[in-house]
């Protein structure tokens, strides 16, 4: 009794300890796996808070917005690429600056749709906007450029505890003019957890974007420059290839200038909280 | 019977119809301001020839002297012998020779200008070395009981202070919590701090509500890779020996004096939690501190005319009527054959014209008013207020004596029968008086009494507590573009929104009290 006690006890350890080494080895490859046909929304809640300085004279602003996106799968290639069509289905946006407070529902925006082609790993390969936004007047800052950004994924599996680095350069045409953002992201695969009813892996991010460009508006020239800092973690189902949930929060300190018949130097630091959050 | 007396009630209301009218209390002034004046200054003042009148200009310099030239016609006096008042303006670059250095407990460290200091712009050209002195956040404010400096001297030495001001984001504060007081502002913490003698300031982010700490200062072009120098802006000139070294320190500053973050959060939470001054001398601390800047002068020019009081004692006192003449020029880049001058025909032409109506008003009264009235056009509206910032910093009429200021800005678009009126709830007693007059005039009034408080001249009075009103027709799609021409401008209504001003003008500059 005691030899047979004494082998369960070791068979029980040594079954522990190939379990741990599997869980500790256990890696997950991240891929987007969107099903041709469905329809998916987020519901985006996002908060800032924003300070800009003329003459040294410093003038704040806060905003709290919420939208719905809607994405349908139009189509999943062999290779994996995933065609979509974005919209925004509701949006509102709160504002309090030292000239009021206002809360406008910009109805102009809403269903505009954009159709986007990445692969599974989150790369954009095709952006083709079908309803154009006029950008003017307020809709020049608030007209989406990107409807839903996504997460680059690694190419090889990660273990959990992992990181990894992804680099990015984007350059978006705005205003007649081209900004270009950098951003340099650390990833870790920080564990396994329920979300929402999904079973989850949780990938926590850091780190830093750098925005640089010019543009032309009503015949000024218009420059930006800038930086800030990122982090944030979500919630990414290996087995749906979805986002549940994300929650990100950005710090950054930007410079605007304009030269023409206005010259002005604005330097601008901001805070932008915001979360997304699979829609049922 | 019953028809005859509705007909008979009829032909007595169609009768107190007509008297209202034949009674209407016109003043033999108001028939000065009509749309043909309007539409005369409107039309040169907006023409191609005077190309959009960007501060400064040779074509505002035209447009100066043809408004100088209506002021003497009309029989206004110029003020100390001119009916210019100059102003100083100027564009402030930075020079390449800047450092800081600290000395503490015998070894020295230099700082890296952008990475670890930066200059702000109200910066002066010199060098200082001085010991420094922590002083809170820089404020000495009487009316909130609370000073950095009560317990220091802080005569020939350097200031540390913190941005912003104690409670920031505590609407329980003693200061204005969330929305900041003046206090927090740097020029304010500088002329502060050259007040009380110190010899240079460096400036850090308060790191209890900041999580950057940064030390941006002034985003100076020749420390950026895009932003281009003819976007500096232009400012007022500052007597440049009253100007000390002025820079924003970040946290290798912020960890060399006080050794980490964290203390000087603590005395921040000290003094938020407290509200008295926790100010210190650092020990052993020595700072050697210089910044180099490049000033190019900017000159350009108010306009002013005054007709004196007849009261012998109300005369001492005076109504201000005012209208920016400056506009934003125009595009230095542009197709050919396209129009490309902003002419400001409505943005403000039209307060000009009508500030020129107002004073042919006065001065076609039989009699003259009680009090003084100052008619005044500013440049340099468009780049920031400056001509008003100027006036109320030099004024050539008691501030103090000023009951009023009447500004007219936009005046001619929109709506025929709406105008607003913004300033009523800082002015109330201004307001009730425009109300009353405006009975005879017949707008639909309107205001949103914040929105645009700060957009224009009036703003620089309401800062020194002069009351103030401001009549304004709203902005258009011709805001700010070359399309702002003269022939889309409602001259009937530019008049009927003079002739509104100038009734209240009138009121204001002839009640006893």
């Amino acid at each position: 009794m005691k030899k047979q006690l004494s082998q369960l006890v070791s068979m029980v350890l040594i079954i522990l300890l190939i379990a741990s080494v599997a869980v500790a080895q256990e890696s997950f490859k991240l891929e987007y796996k969107f099903e041709k046909g469905k329809t998916f929304r987020y519901k985006d809640i996002s908060s800032g808070k924003m300070t800009q300085e003329m003459m040294g004279k410093e003038m704040k602003m806060s905003s709290e917005g919420e939208k719905v996106i809607k994405i349908i799968v139009d189509d999943v290639s062999k290779t994996g690429d995933i065609t979509i069509t974005t919209s925004t289905d509701s949006m509102k946006v709160f504002s309090s600056t030292p000239m009021g407070d206002t809360t406008i529902y910009p109805t102009e925006l809403l269903n505009k749709r954009t159709v986007v082609t990445f692969s599974n790993k989150g790369k954009i390969l095709l952006e083709q906007v079908i309803d154009s936004i006029k950008q003017t007047g307020r809709m020049a800052s608030m007209a989406p450029t990107e409807p839903v950004k996504f997460h680059i994924l690694p190419e090889d599996a990660k273990a959990i505890g992992t990181i990894w680095n992804s680099l990015t350069v984007d350059t978006v045409d705005r205003m007649g003019g081209k900004v270009l953002t950098t951003s340099d992201i650390e990833y870790t695969l920080v564990g396994k957890e329920k979300k929402l009813g999904y079973d989850c892996l949780k990938i926590s991010f850091k780190g830093k974007t750098e925005i640089e460009g010019k543009a032309s508006v009503q015949g000024m020239e218009l420059m930006i420059e800038g930086s800030g800092k990122i982090n944030g973690s979500f919630y990414f189902d290996p087995k749906l290839g979805l986002v549940v949930f994300e929650d990100t929060e950005v710090d950054s300190e930007m410079t605007m200038a304009t030269t023409g018949e206005q010259a002005m130097i604005i330097p601008i630091t901001q805070f932008v909280k915001n979360t997304r959050t699979l829609v049922k | 019977m019953l028809i005859r007396i509705i007909i008979t009630a009829i032909l007595i209301a169609s009768f107190a119809g007509c008297s209202f009218n034949i009674f209407r209390s016109s003043l033999p002034g108001e028939k000065a301001i009509t749309p043909q004046l309007i539409a005369k200054h409107i039309n040169f003042l907006a023409s191609d020839s005077l190309k959009g009148r960007n501060t400064p200009s040779p074509e505002l310099d035209s447009a100066a002297e043809y408004i100088a030239k209506e002021f003497h016609s009309i029989g206004l006096s110029p003020v100390n012998d001119s009916y210019f008042q100059k102003l100083n303006l100027c564009v402030v670059k930075l020079d390449k020779d800047n450092h800081l250095k600290i000395s503490k407990d015998r070894s020295e460290k230099l700082f890296q200008i952008k990475e670890e200091f930066t200059p702000f712009e109200m910066t002066g050209n010199k060098e200082t070395n001085a010991s420094v002195i922590f002083a809170g956040y820089g404020i000495d404010a009487p009316e909130y009981n609370y000073s950095d400096y009560s317990n220091i001297d802080v005569a020939g030495k350097i200031v540390f202070v913190l941005r912003h001001e104690p409670g920031e984001e505590d609407t329980n504060s003693v200061f204005d919590g969330v929305k900041s007081t003046a206090y927090s502002n740097v020029p304010r913490k500088v002329k502060t701090a050259i007040e009380k003698g110190a010899v240079g300031v460096l400036v850090a982010t308060d790191p209890l509500n900041h999580t950057s700490l940064t030390p941006r200062g002034f985003p100076w072009p020749s420390l950026s890779k895009t932003i281009p120098e003819d976007a500096l802006p232009m400012n007022l000139s500052m007597d440049e020996s009253k100007k000390i070294p002025v820079v924003h320190v970040g946290e290798e500053v912020i960890n060399l004096l006080f050794g980490n973050v964290d203390s000087l959060k603590n005395l921040q939470s000290e003094i938020d939690a407290s509200f008295t001054s926790q100010s210190f001398q650092f020990e052993n601390v020595s700072v050697n501190l210089k910044t180099t800047t490049i000033v190019t002068e900017k000159p350009a020019r108010n306009v002013v005319g005054f007709l004196e009081g007849s009261d012998p004692v109300l005369k001492n006192e005076g109504v201000v009527i005012g209208a920016h003449c400056d506009h934003v020029g125009y595009k230095k880049k542009h197709e050919p054959d396209t129009d490309y001058i902003f002419n400001g025909a409505d943005d403000n032409a039209s307060g000009t014209s009508g500030v020129l109506a107002i004073a042919a008003a006065f001065t076609a009264m039989k009699t003259k008013p009680k009090r003084s009235v100052m008619f005044l056009t500013f440049a340099g509206e468009e780049k920031g207020l400056l001509g008003s910032e100027a006036y109320v910093e030099n004024p050539l009429f008691s501030l103090e004596k000023t009951v009023v200021m009447l500004n007219l800005d936009m005046i001619g678009r929109n709506h025929e029968d709406t105008l607003f009126i913004i300033g009523s709830s800082r002015s109330p007693d201004v307001a009730a008086i425009n109300a009353e007059e405006n009975s005879f005039i017949g707008f639909t009034l309107a205001g949103n009494e914040e929105r645009y408080v700060g957009g224009s001249d009036h703003a620089s009075f309401m800062k020194k507590k002069v009351p103030a009103l401001f009549y304004h027709t709203g902005t258009h799609a011709d805001y700010h573009k070359v399309t702002d021409h003269a022939d889309l401008i409602d001259m009937t209504k530019a008049a009927k929104v003079s002739q509104l001003a100038f009734r209240t003008a009138w009121r204001l500059a002839n009640e006893n009290k």
